[in-house]
């Protein structure tokens, strides 16, 4: 190892700072001080060599990493009389959804009072009042739909900067324009882990 | 010294040992490894991935050259949390949760990593680890420079595009990754130090490695991270449960007042210019000791821009213990997602929740943990810390005293690590998790030594004499 063989200590020695010959004049230690150069070189070089590669892997994940979100809202599952009410649960909550942020003085609701969350409750999502009721104030047909859907428990609203989603389980075809507004404004896909595929999904912007 | 027993420094017993070219160049690696996650032990991925792939594989190549190495000690410790960690993980392939496969990189992933890495220093690089780190750190105090005075932030944002700085109120706030290491880092080299003062042991490049903790402190009172400067100041409580584990078994020295009094003025002085400095850019000094106070939980705190991340934290931690409360023994496995947690605008902290939607993430690692693995998965890890404790401090006894001073200093580090996890998610930052293991590499290198000397049967001598530089000791003073 270089520096140990001639007994220094090196603990805090510096990497390069290693057996050095003390005597340049004397021959063996010419020797040595040539090795030592050579490995040190050959060290600087290997390193160099290793940070190339990092900053040469670094562009290309930097360049791959460019490219589009995750694309979701294609289905290709048969098309059932449930899965079209779901869509259309998901389309009137939706535009009752844009007619409460409308109006001045329309109440809170939702999970922290953002008109954002599972749209049929769940008690322990901190609800200052209930989203469901609200909507229902604004659109009766929602309380039918959702009852004629058991309850609909799975209507999920999601926030994207200024808009939101409303997202239901159903094999219903995604709107082209939803699908690019979703992915042109690089919305979270969150919701596709909390509502397992075929789902549906209709943008509050695009209505 | 014996020859042999230098032969043998390397590759310790019946091994092949690197060539000196290459042992070289992975000392340096290491060292500029150690020193660059001090700046940035999480963020700009792009050179993180391929940095820690590199690395790693080095270390597999170094493991595979001598297989027959034995370092059963280094083995348990280290491979110890990727089996805890592996529990968890387990957990949430069997419920399908959606994030299993990220979390299973830091918890399973980051372990197996550093074991690989911990085949690549000798005790040279090991000698340097306080060098690497207080350069780091005196990096990192001028990054929050130029983030407050607002003369780099451009500089800064080709680092971390998130990066800022300001003074506000008379608090001055600066949000950069590496401003996290401090945990660590300042509780390392404040040890270092003080062990040095008392213990008269000799500490290569003091004068830099001071500098590096001033100016560290100082990068961490600027930059406002209350769980960070909570845990620093936790550094002389952390000694003493350092020093009740059994890393503490030398003698003070006998007090030299010259010197005493030479630590206290220069001390004094660096206060007033950091004063000074602190004072320009926008911080009240007033403010400083009630704003430490708050760090650490005994006064209220009285800054309303905190307020918003703590209650987050509150949330998040209400949440999880609701999720362990449904099932307490194994929990909801690794990269579960809680149906009213993370889910919602307003749970977000960081990039995680936004930029890269990862709802399995929290700041609060312990409760998460409690959520995902429930009482198994947290008796596992304990279990796993345990041994470790054990085993290092069994290591300890034999070590000689410098070779004491740099494991004590990485033990009380990795606690204060292990204490601000549990408001921030240290644990689960492959890079953050060198500073776990820092007392494990140290022992490790001082093992091969002891055993290559048993091996030969030659020149024991002081097994730690490279740490002591008895010509230069006073060089640096």
């Amino acid at each position: 190892m270089v520096g140990d063989e001639s007994g220094e200590p090196l603990g805090g020695e510096a990497l390069l700072a290693d057996a050095a010959p003390t005597d340049p004049t004397d021959p063996a230690d010419s020797t040595d001080s040539t090795h030592t150069r050579h490995v040190r070189r050959q060290a600087i070089g290997i390193v160099s060599a290793a940070l190339v590669l990092v900053a040469l892997a670094a562009v290309v994940i930097e360049r791959r990493g460019r490219g589009g979100p995750d694309t979701f809202g294609t289905l290709q599952a048969p098309v059932t009389a449930a899965d079209l009410e779901r869509a259309e649960l998901a389309r009137r909550v939706a535009d009752a959804i844009l007619q409460l942020e409308g109006e001045q003085d329309s109440p809170a609701a939702g999970f922290r009072s953002t008109r954002r969350g599972w749209v049929f409750g769940n008690e322990r999502n901190g609800d200052d009042a209930s989203l469901a009721e609200s909507l229902i104030d604004v659109d009766e047909t929602i309380r039918g739909l959702a009852e004629q859907l058991n309850g609909g428990d799975d209507v999920l609203v999601y926030e994207c900067g200024e808009s939101f989603g409303v997202f239901v389980p159903s094999s219903a075809r995604v709107a082209g324009v939803d699908t690019a507004w979703w992915a042109d404004n690089e919305c979270s896909v969150v919701p596709t882990w909390l509502i397992d595929a075929p789902r549906y999904f209709v943008v509050g912007a695009n209505r | 010294m014996n020859p042999d027993v230098a032969d043998l420094d390397v590759a310790p017993t019946t091994g092949r040992r690197l060539p000196e070219a290459w042992q070289l160049a992975a000392n340096i690696w290491f060292v500029l490894l150690v020193g660059y996650l001090v700046v940035l032990p999480a963020g700009l991925k792009q050179i993180g991935i391929p940095l820690f792939a590199l690395t790693g594989a080095c270390g597999v190549v170094r493991f595979l050259m001598d297989t027959r190495e034995s370092r059963r000690d280094v083995r348990v410790v280290i491979l110890g949390f990727a089996a805890a960690g592996a529990v968890p993980v387990i957990l949430g392939i069997i419920a399908s949760t959606p994030g299993w496969r990220d979390v299973a990189v830091p918890l399973v992933g980051g372990p197996v990593l550093w074991y690989f890495v911990s085949r690549l220093p000798d005790r040279r690089a090991i000698g340097m680890i306080p060098t690497a780190l207080a350069a780091g750190t005196i990096a990192l105090w001028a990054i929050v420079m130029l983030l407050l005075t607002d003369v780099g932030t451009d500089i800064v944002h080709v680092l971390e595009p998130g990066a800022y700085g300001f003074a506000l109120d008379g608090a001055t706030r600066s949000n950069f990754p590496g401003v996290s290491s401090l945990t660590a880092v300042i509780p390392f080299l404040a040890v270092l130090l003080f062990d040095e003062f008392r213990h008269r042991n000799s500490l290569r490049r003091r004068r830099f490695v001071a500098a590096g903790l001033a100016l560290g402190i100082v990068a961490a009172l600027l930059s406002g991270r209350q769980g960070v400067v909570g845990v620093i100041a936790l550094t002389p409580v952390l000694m003493l449960v350092a020093s009740a584990a059994g890393f503490n078994r030398q003698q003070p020295a006998r007090r030299d007042r010259k010197r005493s009094l030479t630590y206290a003025a220069v001390a004094m002085l660096v206060l007033v210019l950091t004063i000074g400095v602190a004072t320009q850019l926008g911080l009240e000094p007033g403010r400083v000791p009630g704003d430490v106070l708050a760090a650490v939980g005994l006064v209220e705190d009285r800054d309303a821009r905190i307020e918003g991340s703590r209650r987050i934290r509150e949330l998040q931690g209400e949440s999880l213990l609701a999720g362990w409360r449904e099932r307490p023994l194994v929990g909801h496995g690794a990269g579960a997602v809680s149906p009213d947690f993370f889910t919602w605008r307003g749970f977000e902290l960081g990039d995680p929740f936004t930029v890269t939607p990862r709802p399995w993430r929290a700041e609060l690692a312990y409760h998460l943990l409690l959520f995902e693995s429930g009482l198994l998965g947290v008796a596992v890890y304990l279990g796993a810390t345990i041994v470790a404790m054990r085993a290092l401090a069994h290591r300890y006894r034999d070590l000689g005293a410098d070779d004491q001073m740099l494991c004590r200093a990485a033990v009380v580090a990795a606690l204060a690590l292990a204490f601000g996890t549990a408001v921030n998610p240290f644990a689960r930052a492959v890079g953050h998790q060198l500073m776990f293991f820092l007392p494990v590499y140290v022992v490790a290198v001082t093992m091969q030594r002891d055993r290559a000397a048993k091996t030969t049967g030659g020149d024991e001598g002081s097994p730690h004499d490279d740490l002591i530089a008895p010509e230069d000791a006073s060089a640096d003073r």
